[in-house]
Parts: C-alpha cells; structure tokens; sequence
C-alpha cells in the first residue's frame, strides 16, 4: 500500500528494521521527512508523538503508533493510517550526467 | 622482395609453404607467391613482377612483415587510420593514402585492382588537407558543446526555440540545448512525441538520435493542479514502469491508496 505526498511515497511494510543500525539525524527527529533545497519547503509531519522516524544507512523508514498527517508549504495535508512505512523519494535521472538522482524541489 | 627471391625461398620440402617470420609465411597460390600473416594473404608476388598489396590490417607486426617484404624502394605504415604506401625516399607525406587491393606495377606506378576498381588511391597531400578540414569540424563542435554545456549548466537564458533545438543534428549538442532552454518547457511545448499515457500521467519522449532519446513523464500535481516532467531513464515504455522506477517500487498505480 502506498501513500504519495509529493515526492515522498510512503510504502507500507510488516516490520520495521529493529536492529542497532538505525539513526536519526536532528531534521528526523523534528519530523522533517524530505527538505527541498532550493524553495526551502519541506514535507513536515504534523506531530511527532508515537511517531519514529529513522534510517538505516541510505533508507528511511518511519514507525508511527497513531495515525499522522503530513504538511507541505506546496501540497494539501495527507492523514497516513498508523504503521510501519518504507520512505522513497522520487528519482528522476539527470541526462547531463547520465545518471539517476533523488528530486530535490 | 620479388617473385624470383620468393620462389627461390619455396624449393624442396618447403616448396608449398615456408615460414620467413612469426606468424609470417610464404605460400603458394596457383602461379603467385602470397605472404601470408597469421591466416590472411597481405601481398601477392606474381610471375610478371607485379606486386599485390591488401591493405586491410593495422598492427605493427603487419607493418613490419610488409616492410620487410615489399619490393624496395616501397615501404607502407598507418596515418590517422589510412594505410600509406610511400617510397622510402619521398617519406610517407609524399606517398598514397591506399585502400582495398593496390598493385604495384615493375615500372613503380601503382594502381588499384580489378575493373570496377575494389580500393582507392589518392596522394597524402589530399589526405592531410582532409584530415586537417575534419579537425576544424571537430574543433568548432567541441567548441559548441563547451558553450552549451556551460549554458546548460548555468541555466542562463538562450534564444533557443523548439523548432531549432530539434533541427540540431549532433544528439549531444541537441541534448545540451534541451537542458539549456529547460526540459520541462521543451516537453510541454510540444517537442516530443507521446509514448503512453494513462490518466493524467502521460509519458513522452524527445529523439536525439537513432540510438539516443530523452524520456520524461509528465504528471499534474493532485494538490495544485500544475503539470510538471520528470525526465525518467531512457528505454523506459511505459506509464507504469515510469512511475515504478520513479518510486522504486512495484505496481505502483494498483497499490496507490491516497497521493496530495
């Protein structure tokens, strides 16, 4: 099951990775999911309470105990039930460089 | 070397095939001699003194087998991938740029073989005066692709249009002044062709060249309703498997529950 808020999909998973390899860097611990580089908007969760945002090595992943929404200054607000979310952000590929890169708004 | 010095070398036991070099040998062929190189016949010495060059081989050890065999004054060696056959005298910027089959005739002159002629022969100084031309081509494109890519990198403003990027020949030079004049606006102003589409996804793609394309997936944002392209990988098809390599993810439309 997917949940798209602008660039960021969130995918639904059984079990989030429980091992000691997760870290949170200060923007995932204010609920920060993605941040745009050049506007400065970002897709900001609404209320971190019940809610675990954390990576492991390159990918993301999100716990959430309650049902949370996420913001945006460019998108409508969207609720996401509560559980265990694998977070991707869109890919588009760069054809000056001939490789693959995230988008960055 | 001659027919006469070759024949002497092929008597006796060896009077078929004899090896003169490494990977080097003299074989008989009806009534001419061939220097044969690894398994391809490169000159062919004929009972009226004619000599048989076939130009079609380009390592040093060819050259120098072929040196060592040609009748002298001649000498053979590569220039900017053309093979020249010179006098050693003259040195190779006064000799011929020689293709396919040459025969050098007793008196010296050359010629290509077989009616209609199977190679050409033309003097280096026709050449050098091409080779010369396709460097200033080469210089002035390099030159282009400099400025596009500079212009391409900076995003800074060009007067570029639709119709002129598409009338570019060279894809790299047409791929730079896409991302010059900006591939969202060149997709949506109608430079590509449609691939697929699918709802409000449509994905297109602008041809570079036989080989090279650029494919972008267009989609209206659920929120604002602004349409906007996302240039996904080349050799993508489909709606579908856009948005899949996108996302990373599989069956993405069938597994959508909400998008703002």
């Amino acid at each position: 099951m997917y949940y798209r808020h602008g660039d960021v999909l969130f995918e639904r998973i059984e079990v989030a990775p429980s091992d000691g390899r997760r870290s949170q860097t200060e923007d995932e611990k204010t609920g920060v999911v993605q941040r745009g580089e050049s506007t400065g908007h970002a897709h900001i969760i609404d209320d971190m309470a019940g809610i675990y945002l954390f990576s492991v090595f390159s990918q993301r992943f999100l716990s959430a105990g309650k049902d949370f929404t996420i913001t945006h200054e460019e998108h409508k607000s969207l609720t996401i039930p509560e559980g265990n979310y694998r977070i991707h952000i869109a890919r588009e590929y760069d054809y000056l460089l001939n490789l693959e890169r995230e988008i960055r708004d | 070397m001659n027919f006469a010095q070759a024949n002497s070398l092929l008597q006796g036991r060896c009077y078929e095939s004899r090896m003169v070099g490494k990977y080097v040998y003299l074989k008989r062929r009806n009534h001419a001699i061939a220097l044969q190189i690894h398994s391809s016949d490169k000159l062919l010495f004929t009972p009226d003194g004619r000599v048989i060059l076939a130009t079609e081989w380009f390592g040093g050890l060819a050259i120098r087998a072929i040196n060592g065999f040609l009748p002298e004054p001649w000498l053979v060696c590569r220039w900017r991938k053309h093979t020249i056959l010179y006098l050693a005298q003259d040195g190779y910027e006064n000799g011929w740029s020689v293709d396919g089959l040459v025969v050098i005739n007793l008196d010296g002159t050359l010629k290509c073989k077989g009616r209609p002629r199977r190679g050409s022969l033309r003097p280096m100084s026709e050449v050098q005066e091409e080779v010369r031309e396709l460097n200033r081509l080469r210089q002035r494109l390099r030159q282009k692709i400099r400025y596009w890519r500079h212009k391409a990198k900076s995003k800074s403003p060009c007067r570029l249009t639709v119709t002129s990027i598409l009338q570019e020949k060279n894809a790299q030079l047409r791929s730079l002044q896409i991302q010059s004049f900006g591939i969202e606006r060149f997709f949506l102003e109608g430079g590509s062709e449609t691939l697929d589409s699918c709802g409000e996804y449509v994905l297109l793609r602008a041809r570079l060249d036989e080989r090279r394309e650029m494919v972008c997936l267009k989609m209206v944002c659920p929120s604002t309703g602004a349409a906007y392209v996302s240039p996904v990988q080349p050799g993508i098809r489909t709606v579908d498997q856009a948005l899949d390599w996108m996302y990373q993810v599989r069956n993405y439309r069938q597994n959508l529950a909400a998008e703002r």
